[in-house]
């Protein structure tokens, strides 16, 4: 019966696909809409990443995420703080308008307006000026050798449109009324928005006065999200779909046994941890009471080594994960590639020696905060974790919730044991990861030390390693201080998570680790 | 009865207050929209800003007495995930919702009523021991898993239904049908069934113990003896009877189907007020959840101030007082 429909299906597809040659339609699906087309509205990830099809910067990503050009043709530093950009001639707008240096300026100019949130990825740059129809210069507040990766937050947008739409400015929460280009786009990149309908399905069609030459073959786009994991599946499997992100691990064996889908899968940038609170006096969740077990290295070290990230990836993560002996990703600019080895092994005696000399030879109790939708596999993770640290007599309380409420004890120290994951973007680059994790929490830095640990000597080679401008001195200074983290145990890393998508045989997704979709290098037969 | 009406409103007036508290209450446990307005790498001062421009820096009573008066005059604010104002979000998902209520509440009522008159009729039958059991199924299956498995099977297996989504729909001013196309008619079957199915069981063992009940009575005997026809007994005097109950739950129903479709829209990614609100809360979405739950108060408000209507039409004891 079911060849047989196949049989029907296969024949239909063809007769259609023989009435409509050339026209070729992608339609793919994720878990959740592109929350704005306004590209300075969020600084999303997969917003993002969705709207650097339409809109584009002065660099871009390759394939393999290094920088290269983009609207601008090149670039020199004028002084250590200062970046001359020749800009691309003859770049249409999708509405048939010239670009030029004064959509430049203007971008910079919408980008620094209340509502938008993707400054604040942009914080190194003090201005944007236009020097003449083709050339800006770039001013950052202090030598910035990631000004490129940087850019790459920032995208242009038309200044005539903007200024005949209304839309001068970002979307903005506190506005009473929708931003024009909240729903509608006007960008230079290889595709054009046809049509949104939110949440429901976002049309593109490429665009055929694209300054660049297409990589794609596509000729029509079309997004639909889908929510639910099983759903998303099956209506890939059903023939719906030509390709999804946000594949649930527990799906691949049956996507790949269909034989008329494949899935893709390797390595994300990101890198999942675990995190202790090594600034309290006395932990909120344990029964150690008057002191902080964590703040002894040796506990972390137990805890270290009582965690086997061999068996985590063989039995939770069912074979696909990339044990780690760093907190950064080996894949990122910048990373010492060389100390992503495990320090210490797995071994529970050893771990259980090391809790008795810190004066825990029955072990203690402990609360241990994981999120339950956030990381792939997340709480089953937290789960095993539980039970191996269980073994060396450390005995955990857990608190697993939803991510936006995990988040919030994140945010304000509410912590023991808690997992956490860093991948390093916008930037694609290692230092994001140490700043935000790593770096002494202040107003300004630390963001995510929550567990606030506090490192002089770390904190000291950060502004070194942001103002290094030679790669190979500035991975060195990298390198130290990771080596700081490990030696440290600082953080106890786990591994880097899969991405996984699959398409119909015959399709080229191009995956990068930065689990974004360049539709601009998608390929189908 | 005007005295009646004006008790009615002035309750329901309170009952909407009392719900949009409580809602602000919850909204302290749903996690904190902040985080997924600036992403996870802001830094702690970028978060203090954001916090204190959207006002959520300030004490609850106030944001609440804040939020009721701008309620008031129909402001419900922009939603933090669609950045849009929360009125056309939510007045762009209600077709979806009420076309989907409606196909499920007629195919609940049209099949489950037709199925309670035939078991309560011939209980002793092998159909009727049969539709008890599956009613029993139909009303202990989780709607996720019938779900599910119907996609399984219709549009996996057979390919024959689309698994997601309302198909091609048609714009009619400020509203949007999937009624008048081929896929938006195919896209609303699977959908209607599974959220019908537990109303369905509901009405026919409804319908069914009613239809016993009735059939023991004494006119029902008199009718008997007196040499009427069976339909004439079954479908014009007992039924007829039966229906009471059945109008009073059925409205009740009706406001359920239309406020707790959230897992079959979910499962088959319908773009109504279900999902919305499930994305929502995932999101921290307040504006949005806050208005949903006083739209979805205010409905149930409505419907019962109509039922009471009912009754006070219906009951004669009702009126004299």
């Amino acid at each position: 019966m079911k060849k047989h429909m196949l049989a029907v299906a296969m024949a239909l597809s063809m007769l259609f696909g023989a009435a409509a040659a050339g026209a070729k339609t992608f339609t793919w699906t994720a878990s959740l809409d592109a929350l704005s087309v306004d590209p300075y509205s969020t600084n999303n990830s997969f917003t993002t990443a969705f709207v650097n099809n339409i809109y584009e910067g002065l660099a871009r990503f390759n394939e393999e995420l290094k920088v290269e050009p983009a609207l601008a043709e090149s670039w020199q530093t004028v002084s250590p703080t200062v970046w001359r950009f020749k800009l691309r001639r003859n770049v249409k707008f999708h509405n048939g308008e010239p670009f030029s240096a004064d959509d430049v300026a203007f971008s910079w100019q919408r980008m620094q307006s209340p509502g938008s949130i993707a400054k604040l990825d942009l914080g190194g740059i003090k201005d944007i000026r236009k020097v003449d129809a083709y050339t800006v210069d770039v001013e950052t507040h202090a030598p910035f050798p990631l000004l490129l990766n940087n850019l790459m937050s920032f995208t242009i947008m038309s200044k005539a449109w903007c200024e005949a739409n209304d839309a001068k400015e970002a979307s903005d929460l506190q506005q009473k009324k929708e931003n024009f280009a909240n729903r509608n786009a006007n960008g230079t990149g290889p595709f054009m928005l046809k049509s949104r309908e939110v949440d429901v399905k976002t049309v593109l069609a490429a665009n055929p006065n694209w300054w660049d030459k297409p990589k794609h073959n596509l000729t029509e786009v079309i997004f639909t999200p889908i929510q639910s994991d099983a759903t998303r599946t099956a209506s890939l499997l059903s023939g719906a779909l030509d390709a999804t992100v946000n594949v649930p691990l527990q799906d691949v064996q049956r996507i790949n046994s269909s034989g008329t889908f494949t899935v893709v899968q390797g390595p994300e940038l990101r890198t999942i941890f675990f995190g202790m609170d090594q600034f309290r006096d006395e932990l909120l969740y344990s029964d150690v009471k008057g002191k902080n077990p964590f703040k002894d290295v040796r506990v972390r070290r137990a805890l270290y080594q009582a965690i086997d990230v061999e068996a985590i990836k063989r039995s939770v993560m069912r074979g696909v994960s990339w044990p780690a002996g760093m907190i950064v990703s080996p894949a990122l600019n910048g990373a010492p590639q060389g100390l992503n080895a495990r320090i210490l092994p797995f071994d529970p005696e050893a771990a259980k020696k090391l809790l008795a000399e810190a004066g825990y030879p029955d072990g203690f109790t402990v609360g241990m905060q994981c999120p339950n939708n956030r990381y792939v596999y997340d709480e089953q993770i937290c789960l095993a974790v539980i039970s191996m640290l269980g073994r060396v007599g450390v005995k955990i309380t857990p608190q697993f919730e939803p991510a936006a409420k995990w988040n919030v004890r994140l945010n304000s120290q509410d912590i023991s044991l808690y997992m956490i994951g860093h991948a390093g973007l916008p930037m694609v680059d290692a230092y994001a990861v140490l700043f935000d994790t790593v770096a002494t929490r202040s107003a300004k830095a630390g963001g995510l030390n929550a567990g606030r640990y506090s490192n002089p000597a770390f904190d000291a080679l950060l502004p070194r390693i942001a103002a290094e401008l030679d790669a190979e001195k500035r991975r060195a200074l990298i390198g130290e201080a990771v080596a700081i983290t490990r030696n440290d145990m600082v953080y106890l890393p786990l591994h880097q998570q899969p991405i996984t998508w699959a398409a119909k045989k015959g399709v080229e997704l191009r995956q990068s680790p930065d689990n974004q979709l360049r539709l601009r290098l998608v390929t189908t037969n | 009865m005007l005295r009646f009406l004006s008790t009615r409103l002035w309750n329901g007036a309170l009952v909407m207050i009392g719900v949009s508290f409580i809602s602000f209450l919850l909204f302290n446990y749903i996690g904190d929209p902040v985080n997924n307005l600036l992403g996870e790498r802001a830094t702690v001062e970028q978060r203090e800003a954001m916090r204190a421009a959207l006002g959520l820096d300030q004490p609850l009573l106030l944001r609440f007495f804040n939020y009721i008066g701008l309620a008031a005059r129909g402001e419900f604010g922009i939603s933090y995930r669609n950045i849009e104002p929360v009125s056309q979000v939510l007045m762009s998902r209600v077709p979806a919702t009420l076309e989907l209520s409606l196909c499920a509440a007629v195919l609940a009522l049209g099949v489950g009523v037709p199925m309670g008159v035939y078991a309560g009729i011939r209980r002793n039958a092998w159909g009727a021991q049969l539709l008890q059991v599956v009613s029993l199924i139909g009303i202990s299956i989780p709607s996720f898993l019938t779900g599910i498995i119907l996609i399984l099977i219709f549009s996996v297996e057979l390919n024959w239904l689309p698994a997601y989504g309302r198909g091609e729909i048609v714009r009619l001013g400020g509203w949007t049908t999937g009624f008048l196309t081929s896929t938006g008619l195919k896209s609303l079957i699977m959908p209607s069934i599974t959220l019908a199915l537990f109303q369905l069981t509901l009405f026919m063992r409804l319908v069914r113990s009613e239809m016993l009940e009735v059939l023991r009575t004494d006119y029902i005997k008199f009718a008997r003896a007196r040499g009427i026809v069976d339909r004439s007994i079954y479908f014009h005097h007992a039924l007829k009877n039966t229906l009471v109950p059945v109008i009073t739950v059925a409205g009740l129903q009706l406001g359920s189907l239309i406020a707790f479709s959230i897992i079959t829209e979910t499962v088959f990614q319908w773009p109504g007020l279900g999902l919305l609100i499930i994305q929502a809360i995932t999101f921290g979405d307040i504006p949005v959840i806050a208005a949903y739950l006083m739209l979805i108060a205010l409905l149930f408000v409505t419907i019962n101030v109509v039922v009471d209507l009912l009754y006070f039409r219906v009951d004669p004891r009702v009126r004299i007082e």
